[in-house]
């Protein structure tokens, strides 16, 4: 049957097949047909390989890469930049934020136009860059040709279009929807104080790098390390968060806290602007240390710049002369000489010269500052005093080159002091072996090695400290992300003289400002230090101006007992008093002491030089805990003033362990103790109060006060009774 | 002659290789579908899956109702079905909606849509079929013009879409049929030669998308860089980008990041080989395609078993056609085949694909489960 059927069929299909040839045919060529396109197939999962691995420039690992640069976007996350505080925890320096444009210009070639494959009319269709430009340039207005510069920058994956651009430019270029343009919220420098400390805390750009001063120093500090996360985008720029890579968090730059005190800060910047105005000077600048340690406390120069503005001023204005600028020390380098020749027993204070005005070295007469007045037989205390040139001059003989200038190096000069600051310069000395003996005499009173500013002072802190030459240094510690604090460590100090010795110069420094009608001398406090007049180095000579000079004062306070070591130099001061740096820069020198002894609760030393057998003297004890009741059975209301409300002695002026005579009033604080909250401090009511009373009372309560003027407290910033944080500022305004 | 008793052997003829390498061909899609396509619409991940379910659904019906019935249905009523196939081509010209890159090619049917091309490749397989194992008197070259005429009337109608990936199906499935059909190699080469010298008139006739779509794929590297042309070689490029990473394993489901973040367009449907490749890699691509192509070996297995020439003829004209779809789909993702937007058949998102897809491969099975057992044929 089956057979029958086959039969008939091939009788059919043969009748059929004339054209097309038999079903044996058709079997060979679909088997035919079949492997031709099963090699074909073997051909193109050969081509998936190639795409993948062929070693080829533009395959494989390449087309991963694109693949990836279209995909993913690494967002750098900036690391926060650490704050600059004063040593008192006075915010200098800090951070806010604007916007800023970020094209990849490699998303935007690839580009070449915007394609709108979904036919988005929300799109923006550019076909060249010289289109997009234009249309930038409409609302940014930077120029169509800057546009296009930054457009064809090929140096970095992000370009900035434009920084710090107003919200409304970013909404109307957000609306454009262009692939590649990317929008930063990023963080932007601000300096609180405008000017305050702009000589030495330097800027930070918009890229928050440090571009001068500490900003530059300490750069790695602040700056942190950026962290990133990356965002996936579809090409319409639609997030994809599902396919989230993770994040890496940025480390937050570390906050510095300075060796500055903003009070000291504000006494120096007035009275150096003070006495370049009344000098007529060119310019000028002050420094405050602290001898024992060489902290700087206080850094001034003229002119100060906005540091919020910095882009307005050149960078002569960035550089410090303090620390950079060097020049001829003149008669303050008599103190290195004479010290030199007490410590090497070559001298002593009562030795008796003959001063006759000139001395004669060969064909040369060199004469002292006035100019050939015969001052006769003077002591070394004496000629130090009158600033003799003749008889430092001689004492530098005695010494010879190779003491001399050993001397001068072990202070410090002609080398760095490594002070953490950018752009120190050394200064020079005398070669001791090529020097002739003119040199060595001049060089002994100042007059021909060069030093900075900073090297005289700190050679000064060694001179009376004790002996003890340290590292200058702006830092006090830096306070890390996670709040560990770091203290700076000095990464030299050394003895340089005897403790004798030192002791010995501090008294002669007080006497040579004491000289009588010294402009330097204080009714107040007891001052040492020495004044200096030099010839003004003319760059274009190589000379020195005959009649412009650099006048300055170096010195301490108190003179029996250093707390702050003093620097001042005026540029060409030429005003009413004329240059010599005893009626220029010695009556700043004495105005900044007694401000920053006052401002710091310094009592004048006239209660410290009494008699403590006289027994109307007492040293005042602690009075700080008791009860308001308590003080008045031990008081009569008359002897003492209260102020404030509450029942709790807070503060006590005097301070304990004062000396105060009998009969003077004292001044207690009364206030409440929060016991919840033991950092919370209530603000007394300072109106009445003189300016020591006031910064005594708030330094025992731990408040910061914001001082300005002085005299008696006519106002204050925050209300008595006010509740604040320990720590916290209060302005207030003496007259 | 249409025999309507089922007999229970047609049931052990069924060819299990066939059934199954659809079966994992259908997982496959359906899974690369869902991974492509449900990011597309926001908050709606399952949009596209639930589309192509709808449709693999719809198929099966397709699939059961023609492997059940005798084939030799279709070949009774394939003048109607040549003139339905005239009218839905022609109807489509006047009512039928845009597609995504121009043409009025469907007709929107509740959620889903009728692209009347794709059924007509079937129905233009079954008349092809019909006339080619019934005529008789055909000695000279110019006796084949009423199958050329057959083919050139819906190709026309095509054209005016215009959608002339469809059309080069229409061509490819005519030519395959030739082959596997026996014409003598003489007469084939003759038309292979007449259609070659006819491509000058063609290219006059082309669109400017198509010619540039064809100069890209001669050139890429000249191209690839000019403006001018990114709209066109963006997607090519970017699918080149897609395959090019996927190296051995791929990215992962999902994962696949050029096509997952539509820079390859159309990666659910037209382009969904560099997603796989993209996605699962060297090894997930090398797998499918095989299994595809021993899918459609076993077609032309049956074609072999097929106890007459019209079963031969329909199993040489599915074969053909999905031949024709992988070929030039995979080739075009690759950049070795000009772009030409047509779907690979069961993987790529479309509904009308894939439920006439369903319904050629149940006539093939039909052939199948009425065959020999291939034991005494070869």
């Amino acid at each position: 049957m089956r057979f029958a059927k086959k039969q008939r069929n091939k009788i059919k299909i043969g009748l059929q097949e004339k054209l097309y040839r038999s079903k044996r045919i058709t079997n060979q060529r679909s088997k035919l047909f079949f492997v031709f396109f099963f090699l074909l197939y073997i051909g193109l999962l050969t081509r998936v390989v190639w795409l993948n691995y062929a070693p080829f420039e533009h395959r494989g690992a390449q087309l991963r890469e694109e693949a990836s640069l279209v995909w993913s976007r690494i967002n750098p996350i900036q690391p926060e930049r650490g704050n600059i505080y004063d040593r008192n925890g006075k915010l200098l320096a800090t951070n806010t934020r604007a916007d800023s444009i970020v094209v990849n210009n490699k998303i935007l070639d690839r580009l070449q136009v915007f394609p709108d494959y979904e036919n988005d009319q929300d799109i923006t269709e550019v076909s060249s860059k010289e289109e997009l430009a234009f249309i930038l340039d409409d609302i940014l207005g930077l120029g169509v040709e800057e546009i296009m510069e930054i457009l064809n920058d090929k140096s970095l994956d992000f370009v900035y279009l434009a920084r710090v651009v107003s919200k409304e430019q970013v909404e109307q270029i957000k609306a454009l929807k262009l692939q590649g343009f990317y929008y930063i919220y990023e963080p932007k420098r601000i300096y609180p104080l405008n000017d305050f400390g702009s000589s030495f805390l330097g800027f930070a750009g918009f890229e928050l790098e440090g571009k001068s001063g500490l900003e530059l120093q300490y750069n790695e500090t602040l700056k942190g390390t950026p962290g990133s996360n990356q965002t996936i985008e579809t090409i319409s720029g639609q997030n994809l968060p599902y396919l989230d890579p993770g994040e890496i968090k940025a480390i937050d730059g570390a906050s510095l806290y300075l060796t500055i005190d903003e009070q000291l800060q504000i006494v120096l910047e007035k009275e150096l602007n003070r006495a370049i105005e009344i000098n007529l000077a060119d310019g000028g600048a002050a420094l405050i240390m602290d001898p024992y340690t060489s902290e700087i406390l206080a850094l001034a120069a003229y002119p100060s710049y906005n540091l919020n503005d910095t882009l307005k001023y050149g960078a002569a204005l960035h550089r410090n002369p303090i620390i950079s600028d060097s020049f001829e020390p003149g008669s303050t380098f008599k103190i290195v000489t004479c010290m030199a020749a007490l410590e090497l027993g070559y001298t002593y204070e009562s030795e008796l010269f003959n001063d006759p005005g000139y001395y004669q070295i060969g064909p040369d007469r060199i004469w002292n500052w006035d100019k050939g007045a015969d001052h006769g037989l003077v002591s070394l205390m004496d000629a130090m005093r009158n600033s003799s040139n003749v008889i430092m001059g001689q004492l530098g003989l005695r010494l010879g080159a190779e003491q001399l200038v050993d001397f001068q190096k072990r202070l410090g000069f002609g080398d760095k002091t490594g002070i953490d600051y950018p752009g120190e310069s050394e200064g020079l000395l005398f070669n001791p072996e090529l020097i002739r003996e003119i040199e060595l005499f001049t060089s002994a009173f100042g007059q021909g090695p060069s030093v900075t500013p900073l090297q005289q002072l700190n050679a000064i802190n060694a001179i009376i400290n004790g002996g003890i030459l340290n590292q200058p240094h702006f830092l006090k510690s830096s306070v890390n992300s996670e709040g560990t604090v770091e203290e700076f460590e000095m990464s030299n100090s050394s003895r340089v003289i005897s403790e004798d010795t030192s002791l010995r110069m501090r008294k002669i420094l007080e006497y040579v400002l004491n000289a009588p009608g010294s402009r330097g001398a204080s009714e107040m406090f007891r001052l040492a230090g020495k004044t200096g007049t030099a010839n003004k180095f003319n760059p274009n000579t190589g000379g020195y101006y005959d009649d412009i000079y650099i006048s300055s004062t170096i010195g301490y306070a108190p003179a029996d007992n250093p707390m702050y070591s003093i620097f001042i130099y005026l540029d060409n001061p030429h005003g009413p008093d004329g240059y010599y740096g005893g009626q220029t820069a010695a009556p700043a020198f004495r105005r900044i002491a007694e401000e920053i002894l006052k401002v710091s609760g310094y009592l004048p030393d006239e209660l410290e030089k009494v008699d403590l057998t006289d027994s109307n003297l007492k040293i005042l004890p602690e009075y700080r805990g008791l009860t308001k009741d308590e003080i008045l059975e031990i008081f009569e209301e008359d002897e003492i003033s209260l102020i404030g409300s509450g029942e709790i002695i807070l503060g006590q002026f005097p301070e304990p362990g004062s000396i105060m005579t009998k009969g003077e009033s004292i001044t207690f604080l009364l206030g409440e103790i929060d016991e919840e909250n033991p950092l919370t401090v209530i603000v007394p009511d300072f109106v009445g109060l003189s300016l020591p009373e006031a910064v005594s009372l708030s330094r025992q309560l731990g408040l910061n006060l914001n001082i300005s003027g002085q005299g008696i407290c006519l106002e204050q910033g925050t209300e008595p009774q006010t509740r604040v944080s320990k720590g916290s500022s209060i302005n207030a305004v003496f007259k | 002659m249409i025999s309507w008793r089922f007999e229970k052997k047609y049931l052990k003829n069924i060819d299990f290789w066939l059934i199954a390498s659809m079966v994992i061909i259908g997982i496959f899609g359906t899974i690369m579908i869902y991974s492509t396509s449900h990011n597309l619409v926001p908050g709606r991940p399952e949009y596209y899956m639930v589309r192509h379910l709808l449709a693999v659904f719809l198929g099966l019906i397709l699939f059961v109702f023609s492997s059940f019935f005798d084939y030799h249905l279709w070949e009774k009523s394939s003048k109607f079905l040549y003139i339905v196939m005239l009218f839905m081509l022609t109807i489509v010209l006047f009512i039928g909606r845009e597609g995504d890159y121009g043409g009025q090619s469907w007709i929107p049917l509740g959620p889903l849509s009728l692209q009347p091309v794709e059924p007509a490749k079937i129905m233009l397989i079954i008349s092809l079929a019909a006339y080619m194992s019934k005529e008789k008197h055909q000695r000279t070259l110019l006796q084949l013009i009423p199958t050329l005429a057959m083919t050139a009337l819906p190709l026309g109608l095509v054209l005016l879409q215009p959608d002339l990936g469809s059309g080069l199906v229409f061509l490819a499935i005519l030519l395959g049929m030739f082959y596997l059909g026996g014409l003598a190699l003489r007469y084939l080469l003759s038309l292979v030669g007449i259609g070659l010298a006819a491509f000058p008139f063609l290219w006059s006739r082309m669109e400017e998308y198509q010619k540039i779509r064809i100069l890209i794929f001669t050139n890429l590297e000249r191209y690839k860089n000019d403006p001018a042309y990114s709209k066109y070689t963006w997607q090519l490029l970017q699918s080149i980008i897609a395959i090019g990473s996927g190296r051995i394993k791929g990215k992962g489901l999902t994962l696949g990041t050029q096509t997952q973040l539509e820079f390859v367009p159309e990666s659910h449907s037209d382009m969904i080989f560099s997603a796989l490749a993209e996605e699962l890699g060297f090894i997930g691509s090398a797998f499918i395609i095989i299994v595809y192509l021993y899918m459609i070996y076993r077609v032309f297995r049956i074609a072999q078993r097929s106890p007459d020439r019209f079963g031969r003829l329909v199993c040489a004209g599915v074969g053909t056609m999905l031949l024709f779809h992988l070929t030039i789909n995979v080739g075009m993702t690759l950049g070795i085949m000009p772009v030409i937007g047509i779907p690979w058949p069961m993987l790529s998102y479309g509904s009308s694909n894939l439920m006439i897809t369903l319904w050629g491969l149940g006539l093939v099975n039909s052939v199948a489960m009425r065959s020999q057992k291939t034991m005494f044929s070869n």
